[in-house]
């Protein structure tokens, strides 16, 4: 007699609908949270001793991180039924890195380490989605911010390569052993020594794999044990793929070789 | 066109007070629906110069409100049209809800500060 149980080994698609609902699920008190925190801020700035404010800002600074998380989960679902979306528009990288600059300095220095950030002005403008651009930023970030030491430094810094406008995120932390380096971008992928040391999911840098790759740039990963990593991910410049985006109504389709998925702009603002 | 009066559909007590709250610290004359079928008709009743939609709402889901008002003919044209909500549908009834609003946002997204932000650069 034979069972066929190939059911319990393959992710279903009502699998990833409950995951999407549950994550949905918690934005609605990480909204409570996140919005009572920004009006308390403002308005106990002046009785809070400085012991206090600190532990407001970590406050914030735990609740922000959450709807990260929520949202990793979110693009990880969609990107695995493939109904993710991007809406790429010319957009320069520091505007975008403005976005999030506020929460990163922040998270950088709730937990002591000093965020220098080296975007110049007069960068080619890049074909981006520039809310999911921002989920890449901030993982980025905050791995680098986790990964390194109290008082460590991080480094973002962006210049123009052929084509593309590359971006990195330097650390000087603990790094990364060779061997550990194909596996880096798997999704729920951890090290041994991560998962003893620091905590996380290890979808982060899957979902920053598909943003990238969703644009048609590359993410790529460098690091030396105990002398730390770097990032760097590519974006094309808006000028050699204005004409392919115009023909497609701003997707990405036609920027990527296998299309199909499709990324959210989540909060779409028109000017 | 400053903005000046806004409604607020927001069905979740704690969410909707937030808003409501500091919408009228910065100085806003706010107007504050829980239900969809009130709020479509204060939506048609006054003239506000800004919407805050939320879509999972009883009784009428925002883009139910949204499809009256701009559906067929725009019977709100001076009034800007901000959906809020924290479910992303991918799905038509969204596309159209973006088409005829003016902003698309994510309640986990947008502390009242943001909020706040966006209504002054829209106005």
């Amino acid at each position: 007699m034979f069972f066929d149980r190939t059911d319990i080994y393959t992710p279903e698609e009502d699998d990833l609908d409950f995951i999407s609902f549950a994550a949905h699920e918690l934005r609605g008190p990480i909204t409570v949270i996140r919005g009572y925190l920004d009006v308390l801020e403002d308005e106990l700035q002046p009785v809070l001793q400085q012991d206090q404010a600190e532990l407001m800002k970590r406050l914030i600074v735990t609740a922000n991180r959450l709807s990260s998380y929520v949202n990793n989960i979110l693009n990880a679902s969609r990107y695995d039924r493939r109904h993710m979306k991007l809406r790429l528009s010319e957009e320069s990288l520091k505007r975008i890195y403005e976005g999030v600059s506020d929460d990163m300095q922040l998270r950088a220095s709730a937990q002591n380490r000093v965020l220098v950030v080296d975007i110049p002005e007069n960068l080619p403008t890049v074909a981006a989605d520039a809310n999911s651009i921002g989920e890449v930023l901030g993982n980025l970030i905050d791995n680098a911010i986790k990964y390194s030491n109290e008082g460590g430094l991080v480094h973002v810094a962006a210049r123009p390569i052929p084509g593309f406008v590359e971006v990195s995120v330097v650390d000087r932390g603990i790094g990364m052993p060779a061997n550990i380096m194909p596996s880096l971008f798997h999704k729920f992928y951890r090290s041994h020594r991560s998962r003893e040391t620091v905590a996380g999911t290890g979808i982060g840098l899957y979902i920053c794999k598909a943003i990238v790759s969703s644009h048609g740039g590359i993410i790529t990963a460098r690091s030396i044990e105990n002398e730390g990593s770097t990032f760097s991910f590519t974006l094309p410049i808006y000028d050699t793929v204005a004409q392919k985006l115009k023909s497609s109504h701003n997707s990405n389709a036609s920027l990527i070789e296998h299309g199909g998925g499709w990324i959210k702009n989540h909060s779409l603002y028109r000017g | 066109m400053a903005i000046k009066t806004i409604l607020v559909i927001e069905d979740d007590r704690f969410i909707g007070e937030m808003y409501v709250r500091s919408l009228k610290k910065a100085g806003y004359e706010v107007d504050w629906m829980v239900g969809g079928n009130d709020g479509l008709i204060a939506a048609r009743n006054k003239n506000y110069d800004l919407i805050l939609l939320d879509v999972m709402l009883p009784e009428r889901r925002g883009n139910e409100i949204m499809e009256a008002l701009r559906g067929k003919e725009d019977l709100i044209p001076n009034t800007k049209v901000i959906i809020i909500t924290n479910f992303e549908q991918d799905d038509e009834s969204r596309m159209a809800m973006e088409h005829d609003a003016d902003a698309y946002l994510i309640k986990a997204e947008i502390t009242p500060k943001k909020l706040i932000d966006v209504i002054t650069k829209l106005g």
